[in-house]
């Protein structure tokens, strides 16, 4: 082997080495397809952008984006349906719950989730729990945080 | 042992610098940058070069703005072949 | 084959609702209109499918009107007056949000919690506002319990036609009494998905968002003008109303609803004693007929409003009429229903000139 080679094959090496990891085929983790590309505009480090990028990823994961129906609250996600890519429904302050259920009753088929403060499910107190439990006993899919 | 090597992009225009994924990252390869982005961010870069794509820090990212990749070095494979269950066991090793 | 049968008012709207291919009905009871949410629940699902539900409040009833509307599906509610107060905002909601839907308000005498007996004491709230903002909700009046039946499928064909709540005012006297109707075919319920609705995205679409919010504020009036513009095109379009005897009377009678009716045979009776008197019948309440009531003003007719309130109705006729003729009032409050004889004793009183 003369001394060019050696060179070259050390060089290849070298290149081989330095080559980026960050190719397609390395892909391990990407935002979900089920969120747009709105930048999210909560608070650094808030929980909200965990949260949603967990639904998306289930729904994405589930595979039910086609199936799937989701609810905004009033509240610091009541743009939520800027960042989630699929038809979602703006809920009054606290009736998030009764907007979902209304939904998954002529919608059976479909997913339906909502997103809600607990003790926001209600503005009223007094209905606080009420409504809460009323929405559960219908028997639907929902999220709260 | 299969080495495993990682690497991560972020869009420093998103990264809001609230550094969850610096405390998540079990390398410690992750730290605020000193320059700021175009919103007055000061965001996240990387720092150390042991990334192993373990995506701790992509799944604690609140804005989802970290994509990891992940390259393991396949070294020599190792199969173990049974071929004859009752009496002897031979283990084989192919490569 | 016409099918005929003695039925409540509203059990006759229920039954109307059903043959309709209504797909939900959300509601909570109260009197004068419980049967609506009895009949329903006794019928409706194991005939056509229907969801009845009884919601926890009125409140959450109209919620999830707003969320079962934005899916595209024909749904109603039913409340009576203190119900539909707390239906307001729900009800702003769907009207921004552009969502079809039926709501029916069997009207009690209040304010407060009022009485159980019947008024029509909440044409402010249907008409005029009720909840916040600019809207308008599409007010059809019957006056008979075969228009309770008859107004529920043009209910829908026109909340679906124009992407807007409309409201079905009657009374407590109208949803209690029986009558002999006449009923539709059942009519199929409907497959057919708005292209707006909220059903679960496909690939060959964007999403489908249905929101009344808009922080934006030229976004927001944007969308106001859009509202505006489509009320506009409703009063051109949808008026309805009865016009009975009035091309040679020299009074009037002004009623809506049940009132109507009374005030049809204090017209008989009126007539009897030598007063040409003619009724004339709103029976779209929003859009409201003013352009007749202004021509019959132009001709000269005196006008003559007769309520179960304290004078609601009264202030349309009055800008109908513009200051051309004489406009009086009478109304009874609080569930007294005004008798066709104290109609005409009223009417004397106050056209004494008209008396011969």
């Amino acid at each position: 082997m003369n001394e060019k080679t050696m060179t070259e094959d050390h060089h290849y090496q070298q290149m081989i080495e330095e080559e980026s990891i960050c190719l397609q085929e390395n892909l391990v983790y990407e935002r979900p397809e089920t969120l747009t590309d709105a930048a999210f505009h909560y608070c650094p480090g808030c929980g909200h952008g965990v949260a949603h990028r967990i639904i998306a990823e289930a729904i994405a994961e589930l595979g039910i984006q086609e199936d799937v129906i989701g609810v905004a609250p009033v509240g610091c996600s009541v743009l939520a349906y800027n960042y989630f890519n699929i038809d979602m429904q703006e809920a009054a302050h606290g009736r998030a719950s009764a907007v979902a259920t209304g939904i998954k009753r002529v919608l059976p088929d479909k997913y339906v989730f909502f997103l809600s403060r607990r003790w926001r499910f209600s503005r009223n107190r007094n209905w606080r729990n009420n409504s809460y439990l009323q929405s559960r006993r219908k028997y639907f899919d929902c999220v709260y945080k | 042992m299969a080495k495993v090597k990682g690497d991560i992009a972020i869009d420093i225009e998103r990264c809001k610098g609230c550094e969850l994924c610096a405390v998540a990252c079990p390398q410690e390869a992750l730290e605020l940058s000193r320059s700021l982005n175009s919103k007055g961010y000061r965001y996240i870069v990387k720092v150390e070069d042991t990334c192993t794509g373990c995506t701790n820090c992509a799944l604690v990212c609140p804005e989802g703005i970290i994509k990891v990749y992940r390259k393991t070095n396949k070294g020599k494979e190792e199969v173990a072949l049974i071929t004859n269950v009752k009496k002897d066991i031979t283990i084989t090793v192919k490569s | 084959m016409r099918e005929l049968r003695l039925m409540k008012g509203n059990e006759a709207l229920a039954e109307a609702a059903i043959r309709a291919g209504c797909d939900a009905y959300f509601g909570y009871p109260i009197t004068p209109q419980s049967e609506i949410l009895e009949y329903l629940s006794l019928y409706a699902t194991e005939r056509t499918g229907m969801v009845v539900l009884q919601a926890e409040s009125e409140i959450a009833s109209i919620n999830m009107v707003y969320g079962a509307a934005g899916c595209g599906k024909k749904v109603m509610t039913s409340s009576s007056s203190p119900g539909i107060s707390l239906m307001q905002e729900g009800i702003s909601y769907i009207a921004c949000a552009e969502l079809p839907c039926l709501l029916v308000n069997v009207m009690r005498g209040g304010p407060g919690l009022g009485t159980i007996q019947p008024s029509q004491s909440d044409y402010f709230q249907s008409v005029k506002g009720g909840g916040h903002g600019d809207y308008h909700l599409i007010v059809l009046a019957p006056s008979t319990v075969q228009e309770m039946v008859d107004f529920v499928p043009i209910s829908f064909d026109l909340a679906f036609k124009w992407r807007n709540p409309v409201m079905i005012v009657a009374d407590g006297a109208l949803g209690q009494m029986m009558e002999k109707v006449e009923l539709f075919e059942q009519m199929p319920r409907s497959s057919t998905v708005p292209e707006w609705a909220t059903v679960g995205k496909p690939k060959t679409r964007e999403r489908n968002i249905i929101t009344s919010l808009n922080l934006e504020a030229e976004k927001m009036e944007e969308h106001n003008l859009k509202l505006q513009k489509k009320y506009k095109q409703i009063e051109e379009q949808e008026v309805r109303y009865e016009s009975i005897n009035c091309d040679d009377a020299d009074i009037v009678l002004v009623a809506f609803g049940l009132v109507a009716r009374i005030c049809m045979k204090a017209a008989e009776l009126a007539r009897d004693k030598g007063l040409k008197v003619g009724v004339f019948r709103p029976i779209t309440l929003y859009p409201y007929p003013f352009k007749q009531i202004n021509k019959l003003a132009k001709e000269g007719k005196r006008f003559f409003v007769v309520e179960m309130n304290a004078g609601q109705m009264l202030y349309d006729v009055k800008l109908a009429v513009n200051g051309l003729s004489e406009v009086a009032f009478h109304g009874r409050m609080g569930g007294m229903i005004p008798s066709p004889e104290e109609i005409v004793e009223k009417l004397e009183k106050q056209y004494q000139e008209a008396v011969i």
